[in-house]
């Protein structure tokens, strides 16, 4: 992966509006949320930590600055002829998007810990927030994988629309399909599809049992791989002209 | 070899690749390419080029005639159906051959948040240049291509046509290449921009470099090409050598009228326009065309008619030669 590559699109999120302004946004909101929460209870109601997995609209927000956009915007045709593996440009993407994703819900994190620990007299244990930060992260970079796989190939905000389109399948409609047999046939296709959408690694579940469930963290691991490697082989085989765009 | 499939160099990219030795000049081998795009639109049929180490190479032809895509197989962003691209003897998306080749495509657009000075940094980098030498050699391209210092810390949305060219331009030299790939590099440019580009090119071909230009500016490609290969509908119709002497075409020509009766013979006419280094063409009633060799040559040879006595009304400089090469080519396919 190039170093120089990953820092330019790490910085490239700080420096546009959708990139920083949704995330912000989404911050705002949420503490906010709970700010108001407390307030009108009159702190009968403690806040909680956030679920990870509505970390995801933030992985979404950064994920319309990726490879389709660069390809729309004309930026690829240089880049590609840099000393530059393709490989390394997908995964210089991935790793970007992850971190940058990371940090807002590692900041958002800690600030709502914060938050809690000043508003209640029972806050959660540390291993709590450590396993939620956690959950945070390993969603972060398991989105990048699935949102820098789908623009490979597809062009700005395709790949964010085509994961809204999989998830209303897998969320809405997979649910209501067939009856006795095949709905356990829909309920493993929901299985896998959300596995692809959301991947994400629930520490608690994986590290905290006994013995360790290598099941969970395989999964995980390899969902992610098999994202990132069909990623690299569509954009392998991708064509990149003034020509033919 | 680069071909119809997309490599497999990437598969094994795990591994590390030994450094594969690389000419210091590179030529660019095009055989049999042919391509097709998926709508069935056929855009290069059997091109086959030799482009020498070393040479400037001009393409010229129509809009559509595939020019940018023969680019797109020789800079190895895009594969042909069928047939070989070697540059140096590599194929074009060989790492080493990457770290010697610049390009500028026609619309290059720049990352937003960037600086100009920011944006060739990042090139810098992305080429695999020095850290130590960055911040000197992008200053010393930033003006060698004419950027006037107070913009080069200048967000780049609020740069005009010419100076994005410019810095487009900057971005194709920082890797120091010796393969470059111009494709229109003098759109936007103004005519002091102009000069500059001609200077600049003179300069980067005495090092060496293997310049490839396509563009329309048919004067310019005129004076700074050694060859130019002439495309129609995906095809080479010709490759016309512009350092060979010709009795039809010449570099400039010189249209030179003269009022009332002409005093001199034939014979005397043509020995003056010789002694000046020149070369009779033709001869009318009231006019001759005169082969020169560049300005200066046109400054003498008319400086000789006068002091011979030739009543000089007007001299105009004819089309150039690759303009008529180009109208040939053109007229031959034109009802």
């Amino acid at each position: 992966m190039s170093l120089t590559f990953y820092q330019s699109r790490v910085r490239q999120s700080f420096h546009r509006l959708p990139t920083l302004g949704l995330p912000l946004a989404f911050f705002f909101v949420s503490l906010s949320w709970q700010v108001a929460i407390l307030l009108s209870t009159k702190f009968v109601v403690t806040p909680q930590l956030t679920d990870p997995k509505l970390f995801s609209l933030i992985v979404l927000a950064l994920g319309l600055s990726s490879i389709g956009r660069d390809a729309s915007e004309g930026l690829l045709p240089v880049l590609l002829t840099r000393p530059l593996r393709r490989s390394s440009y997908v995964l210089g993407h991935w790793a970007a998007l992850g971190t940058v994703a990371s940090f807002w819900a590692l900041f958002h994190g800690l600030l709502q810990w914060g938050f809690i620990l000043s508003t209640t007299p029972s806050p959660p244990r540390v291993e709590e927030l450590l396993y939620n930060l956690f959950g945070r992260v390993t969603l972060c970079f398991g989105m990048a994988a699935t949102l820098v796989c789908f623009s490979t190939r597809l062009p700005a905000w395709g790949n964010i629309l085509l994961w809204g389109l999989l998830y209303y399948v897998a969320d809405r409609v997979l649910p209501g399909l067939g009856k006795d047999e095949s709905v356990r046939y829909a309920f493993v296709v929901r299985q896998y599809l959300l596995g692809l959408l959301l991947p994400e690694l629930d520490f608690r579940q994986t590290f905290a049992a006994s013995p360790i469930s290598w099941f969970r963290l395989t999964t995980y691991l390899s969902n992610v791989s098999l994202l990132l490697l069909l990623g690299i082989h569509i954009f392998n085989r991708r064509e990149v002209s003034y020509a033919s765009r | 070899m680069s071909t119809a499939r997309p490599l497999p160099s990437e598969t094994h990219a795990a591994a590390p690749v030994p450094l594969t030795p690389i000419p210091s000049a590179l030529g660019v081998e095009v055989e049999g390419v042919s391509k097709s795009y998926r709508r069935g639109q056929r855009v290069l049929s059997d091109v086959s080029l030799h482009i020498r180490a070393g040479e400037t190479f001009g393409i010229i032809g129509p809009n559509g005639a595939g020019k940018t895509t023969l680019f797109g197989c020789m800079l190895g962003l895009v594969w042909p159906d069928s047939g070989t691209v070697r540059v140096g003897g590599l194929p074009p998306d060989d790492l080493e051959v990457r770290r010697v080749t610049g390009y500028l495509p026609e619309r290059l657009t720049f990352d937003r948040e960037l600086t100009a000075r920011q944006f060739l940094a990042f090139h810098h980098d992305l080429a695999g240049r020095s850290k130590q030498e960055r911040a000197q050699e992008v200053e010393a391209l930033l003006t060698q291509v004419g950027m006037d210092k107070a913009v080069w810390d200048r967000d780049t949305r609020k740069f005009s046509r010419g100076m994005l060219q410019r810095l487009g331009l900057a971005q194709a030299l920082i890797a120091q290449p010796r393969i470059l790939f111009l494709d229109e590099p003098t759109l936007g440019i103004d005519p002091e921009g102009m000069l500059h580009l001609r200077a600049l090119l003179r300069d980067i071909k005495v090092r060496g470099v293997t310049i490839l230009i396509n563009s329309h500016d048919l004067a310019q490609l005129e004076r700074v090409c050694d060859r130019v290969a002439f495309f129609r509908a995906g095809r080479v119709e010709a490759v016309e050598d512009l350092a060979s002497p010709s009795a039809t075409l010449t570099r400039h020509a010189l249209m030179v009228r003269w009022a009332g009766a002409n005093p001199l013979s034939p014979e005397r006419l043509a020995a003056v326009v010789q002694e000046a280094g020149a070369t009779l063409l033709d001869t009318a009633e009231d006019s001759l065309r005169i082969s020169v060799e560049d300005d200066w040559g046109a400054s003498r040879v008319l400086g000789a008619l006068l002091q011979a006595g030739l009543p000089v009304a007007s001299a105009a400089r004819e089309e150039g030669r690759l303009e008529r090469f180009f109208q040939q080519q053109h007229g031959a396919r034109t009802p």
